[in-house]
This record gives C-alpha cells, sequence and structure tokens, in this order.
C-alpha cells in the first residue's frame, strides 16, 4: 500500500492558507508525506514551526517529521504578511501552543535525505520562498536526481503580482533562490497568481464546511475569521493618506469570496488536469525593479529548453468543490481539538 | 487649411520599412504640421535611417520638411539594430536613389527642444529608441512645459516582448533613456506591442495599393517586398535545436508596428486606453520591460495612458485609403 502511494515533502510557511492546504493533502491518503519543511514568510521562522506543528496534530499526523529551515533569505530581507494571515499567521484565533516539538535536523539537510531514502523520486510542495530547496540543491547538486518536480506557488505571468507590480510574494521574498531553484534542472511548475486568481473560496463554501463542524472543519473556520472579516491592506499612497484596502479593494478577482493561493497551487498536487499549462523556458528577475518576477521566454529568444511547466487557467471551482468535500470527509484519528 | 488649426508634431523616427510606412500615413494628412523629423538610432545605423527620412521626404514630395540627425549611440550601452526586418538598407534593400537633399545642420535633441519652445504645445511621436528625447529632457529643464504628450511605439504588458522574452525593440535599445522620458512629467502614451500584435497588414490591403499604382504606393509596395517575403529571425539552443522562430510575417500578413502607434495620432478613437503608472526596467534580465502598476502598490500618479486594445480593421483601412488618395506635388 505504502508503495504505491506519492511520496511528498512540503516546504511550508504556516500561514491560514498554507494550514488548509496542508490539511486537504492529509485528507488524501494516497499522498505520503515524508517531512513538512519549514522556512519564513508568511510569518517569522519560529512562528511558522509551530503553526506546522499545530496542523498536524489537528491531523492526528505529529507522526510526519518537521524541520526548521531557513529563517531569512540568501540575500536581502524578508518581508512578513501579518496584514492577511494575522500576526501569529494563524488568523490570531488563540490556538494554543502545540505539545508536539520538531524534529532535530537542519531542513535542507533532512529534505535531502528524505528525497534520497524515498524509493520514487518526491514531489516537493513549495507553499513559502524556496530557500530551503535551493540550500538543499547548493549542498548537494545530486538531489535533484531525488526530486520528480517542484510544485511552486508563486510567480505572475499575464496578472499583476501581489508583492510588488510584477512579482508574486514567495518569490520576491527570496528572488536569488527561486533563480537557484529553477535553473537548477529540476523540472518546475509553477502554480502562480495566473491561476491562483482563477480559484474563489465564496461565501457558500465557507458556510457548507462550517455546518460540517468536525474538529478539521471548525479548525479552518476559526483560524480563516480574521482574514474572512477583518484583514486589510494598509498603504500609503503619494500625498501621504494612509488607505485602508479590505479584502474586496485588495482582491478584486476574488469577489464574493477569499483567494487562498496556497490551496490553489496544491490543487495541482490533487489533480493536474484541472489545469491548463504550457512547456516554456522561465528564469527569475533577481536584480531588477522588481526583484522575483518570473520571466517566461514565450518566443523561445534564449535558446533554451523548457524547464518549467507554466500554469496559465484552472477549472477554479471544481477544485474548490473538492477541497470542501474532502475537507469534510476528513475524520482524523488522534486529532488534538484547538 | 487655416494654419493655427493644424497640430504641430515631431516625428522622431529611424526609418526603418514600418516607420516609412508611418512617415507616409502622416504626410498624407494636410492637418498636421511637421515642425521636424529628427532621426535616432536604431533599426539600422545613424547615417543610413537619416538618408532614408529624405528619400521618404522625395518620394512625398515634402523635402521642405527639416530633416536633423540625433545621437549615433544609446546613452549607456552598445547599439543593436534591426536590419534582418529592414534589410540592410532599411527599406528592405530595394535599391532606392539616393536623395538629391541633405540632412540640416543642428543635433536633433536641440533641434527638437527648440521647436518646442517656440510651438509650446507639440506632439512628439516617437518611433525609434527613446535617446533623442531624452537628451532634450536633460538639456532643457523646460521641454516638458513644451510637449503635449509623447506617443511612444514601444512596450509590452500582457504580451512577450520581440527583443528580449519581456522587451520590445524600441525601450530595449536604450532603456535608460526610456526610463527618463517616462520619468520627466511628460504625459506618454504607451502604444506597444499589447496594440500592435493586434494588427496585421493582409495581402489584400497591398492589393489595394498595387491597384492605386502612384509613386507612394509603389515606393511603399517595393520598400516592403522584404519584409513580406524574407524578415525571419530563428532561436536555436547549444545543441541547435530551434527554440523559436521570429517572422514579422505569416500567412495572415505583416505586422507593421510603427503604423498602430501612428494611428493614435491620426484617430485616437480606434484605441482603449488606461491611466497606469509605468516605470522602465533598466537591469534585470530584460532591460527595457514596461513595469505597470496596476495596483498602486508603488503610490505613484498615472504618467502613462496605456493602449490595450485597437480597431484594428479600421486603422488599415484608413491607412490603405489615405496612401491610396495622396498625389505628391
Amino acid at each position: 500500500m505504502t508503495e504505491e502511494k506519492i511520496p511528498v515533502i512540503i516546504d511550508t510557511d504556516p500561514g491560514d492558507d498554507d494550514a488548509v492546504a496542508i490539511l486537504w493533502v492529509l485528507a488524501n491518503p494516497r499522498f505520503d508525506v515524508k517531512a513538512c519543511t519549514v522556512g519564513y514568510g508568511n510569518a517569522g521562522a519560529e512562528k511558522c514551526v509551530c503553526n506546522m506543528l499545530r496542523i498536524l496534530e489537528v491531523a492526528g499526523r505529529t507522526d510526519i517529521p518537521v524541520y526548521a529551515g531557513a529563517h531569512r533569505p540568501l540575500l536581502g530581507r524578508a518581508e512578513n504578511a501579518a496584514w492577511i494571515h494575522g500576526e501569529d499567521g494563524l488568523g490570531d484565533a488563540g490556538f494554543p501552543l502545540p505539545d508536539t516539538q520538531p524534529a532535530p535536523g537542519y531542513a535542507p539537510v533532512e529534505m535531502i535525505r528524505h528525497a534520497k531514502e524515498s524509493k520514487e523520486p518526491v514531489t516537493l510542495l513549495c507553499l513559502s520562498p524556496v530557500t530551503n530547496v535551493a540550500l538543499a540543491y547548493l549542498l548537494d547538486p545530486t538531489f535533484k536526481n531525488h526530486v520528480r518536480e517542484v510544485l511552486i506557488m508563486g510567480g505572475a505571468v499575464r496578472v499583476p503580482g501581489n508583492a510588488s507590480p510584477g512579482a508574486s510574494a514567495n518569490l520576491k521574498n527570496d528572488p536569488w533562490a527561486a533563480q537557484i531553484v529553477y535553473r537548477s534542472g529540476m523540472r518546475v511548475v509553477q502554480l502562480g497568481l495566473d491561476t491562483c486568481n482563477k480559484m474563489t473560496e465564496l461565501d457558500e463554501d465557507w458556510a457548507v464546511l462550517e455546518a460540517a463542524q468536525t474538529q478539521v472543519t471548525d479548525f479552518i473556520i476559526r483560524m480563516l475569521r480574521f482574514r474572512r472579516e477583518q484583514a486589510v491592506r494598509v498603504i500609503t499612497d503619494q500625498a501621504g493618506n494612509v488607505r485602508r484596502l479590505s479584502q474586496a479593494e485588495e482582491m478584486p478577482d476574488h469577489a464574493g469570496g477569499i483567494g487562498l493561493n496556497d490551496v490553489a497551487a496544491t490543487a495541482y498536487l490533487i489533480e493536474p488536469d484541472w489545469f491548463k499549462t504550457r512547456e516554456v523556458y522561465v528564469d527569475i528577475d533577481a536584480d531588477s525593479l522588481c526583484p522575483g518576477r518570473t520571466v517566461p521566454d514565450m518566443h523561445g529568444l534564449w535558446g533554451k529548453a523548457p524547464n518549467t511547466r507554466l500554469a496559465y487557467d484552472v477549472d477554479g471551482r471544481a477544485a474548490v468543490e473538492r477541497l470542501v468535500r474532502d475537507l469534510i470527509a476528513f475524520h482524523p484519528v488522534g486529532s488534538r481539538v484547538y | 487649411m487655416n494654419e493655427n488649426k493644424r497640430r504641430a508634431i515631431i516625428i522622431d523616427t529611424d526609418p526603418g520599412v514600418d516607420d516609412a510606412a508611418s512617415l507616409f500615413w502622416v504626410l498624407t494628412n494636410p492637418q498636421f504640421d511637421i515642425k521636424a523629423i529628427t532621426i535616432a538610432n536604431g533599426n539600422v545605423s545613424l547615417d543610413q535611417c537619416a538618408i532614408n527620412a529624405l528619400k521618404i521626404l522625395e518620394a512625398a514630395g515634402q523635402s521642405h520638411i527639416p530633416v536633423y540627425i540625433g545621437a549615433p549611440d544609446p546613452l549607456l550601452r552598445p547599439t543593436v539594430d534591426a536590419a534582418w526586418v529592414h534589410g540592410n538598407d532599411g527599406l528592405g534593400d530595394a535599391g532606392f536613389p539616393t536623395p538629391r537633399v541633405l540632412a540640416t545642420p543642428g543635433y536633433a535633441p536641440a533641434e527638437m527642444a527648440r521647436i518646442a519652445a517656440e510651438c509650446g504645445d507639440i506632439t512628439i511621436l516617437a518611433l525609434a529608441p527613446l535617446t533623442n528625447v531624452a537628451l532634450a529632457v536633460r538639456l532643457d529643464p523646460d521641454f516638458k512645459k513644451h510637449v503635449k504628450e509623447i506617443l511612444f511605439m514601444g512596450g509590452a504588458v500582457r504580451v512577450p516582448g520581440n527583443e528580449s522574452p519581456a522587451a520590445s525593440f524600441n525601450p530595449a535599445v536604450d532603456p535608460d533613456a526610456a526610463r527618463i522620458v517616462y520619468r520627466s512629467g511628460i504625459p506618454v502614451v504607451q502604444l506597444g506591442l499589447d496594440v500592435c500584435d493586434k494588427v496585421r497588414e493582409m495581402p489584400e490591403d497591398f492589393e489595394k495599393l498595387a491597384a492605386a499604382h502612384t509613386p507612394v504606393t509603389d515606393f511603399i509596395l517595393r520598400m516592403l517586398a522584404f519584409i513580406r517575403s524574407k524578415a525571419r529571425r530563428v532561436y536555436t539552443d547549444e545543441s541547435g535545436q530551434v527554440t523559436g522562430v521570429d517572422a514579422v510575417q505569416d500567412s495572415a500578413g505583416v505586422g507593421l508596428n510603427d503604423l498602430t502607434a501612428t494611428a493614435y495620432l491620426i484617430e485616437p478613437g480606434w484605441f482603449k486606453t488606461r491611466a497606469l503608472y509605468i516605470d522602465i526596467d533598466t537591469a534585470g534580465l530584460c532591460p527595457g520591460q514596461t513595469v505597470a502598476d496596476f495596483r498602486g502598490m508603488w503610490g505613484k500618479q498615472p504618467n502613462a495612458l496605456w493602449a490595450y486594445d485597437v480597431d484594428a480593421r479600421a486603422l488599415v483601412d484608413r491607412w490603405v485609403a489615405d496612401i491610396c488618395a495622396y498625389r505628391p506635388v
């Protein structure tokens, strides 16, 4: 049975949308989650580790090792996203501290070890800045031979960025790591804002989830209250006026709901057929007006073989309906009540 | 024609077959008062571009319009040309005779600034890398007050570039100049590949030109034979595998980008535009990329009108009609 499962390592910075995405993966028994490696991003590294442990406790999967990894980008400084994830990363819902501890070891090192010990090459599900993956590749270039593909939540091609006019948050937070990963020879599947903007969780989806009243759905509903009801982005315009953007103003693509980007990326792991993709060479702009921008060579001007499967369309409704169904049906054994 | 009602313009250009097609179009429209043609480095060498502009004015019977030669190189970078599109002489290697008139003495950016100051409200149709315009901005701090708007053929926002994966030719040749112009405070109308890619001049359009059989239509058809049949660039990887083919022409016709930009001068109503803040990337993988801030993240007031859609058929039909109707004196 275990032999037939798809081996996966989740690299993440939970993050409320990471939490929903990870619970979705764990609700699907056909995935063999070897490890969760944790970085920084949505919140600081220590908070992200703490949140990762909480998620596995909710899922009754404290058997999966959690490794702490990079606490900052290779170069430069990361910006967190407390305005949308809450100060603690999980919507400031007052969840108690986890009972469990992270496993000993550095995340990039353990990522290499788990990949090499896996009978089949592993799939990396990357929901955060890809610093840990870049470090693993820099430590051991043969790591890439043990990776089937790298699913990256990041990038923006035909749509604006969400962290700068041209870049998405994960890749902006460590453009150099992203460049290393895209150029590594590992096969990247880019699941960026082009498709994330097309997957919206509507109020009626949350109503269905809330009515289920399982330990998993209760946790999710409580956690997302902040994002759904309170999150505002504060910006300062040129005249010095401070403006508070509601979710509806901040995310006009998600009318009547919210967009959980990590969930939209994870949908590719669950069912690739929901997506339309194109094979193309993509490089990362690290030193420009928009560091972390994904630059696809659509016309082949750079003379490079494709390194990326670029997702440009998705059946967002089918994915959300499956998400809701899977989460409601998930009744973990040994789940801790938060 | 009432002299006061004619719109004063300067055309900054690097002819170039699509520049030529555009220049003829403006020359056929008496509502424009073309104060000067300034020559920029770009499609072919600077001197050749100047010779080509003079040939075009001769063919149009308007050699009284002064031609000023501009800067020979981009501000900071080596020159790039596009002879693969335009032919070695820039006009499709059709063997046109040497023009009888010469360029007018004077540096193009200085003359541009002088004329702008004299007119007070000039429109610049910029069909080339923006080196000359940027130098005019730097020569004269008041230049920006004298320019109504700059119609710029360049940029790629939602579509790939044609000189690099994310940058179009004109801003890619001189990204630093483009940044100076976009940040100058002069309103820019960005007429880039987002609209140019939607316009195709078709075989039947060229048949109409052939049927008119005027000196100007004959000139244009001779000039365009190269781009319509031969212009082609092939990209290969280290092993010789073809990764991309760049052809200006296809079974659906040919794309004359400068013509689409010039159409905004002729009839702005053909275009859909949006006011945005746009900056130019001078570093990174694709220098010259136009970066549009759709969400206002940089907190800047719009500096550009970004053209994102165009009535392609109306534009081409009008070009053909205007060119066919023109009888040079």
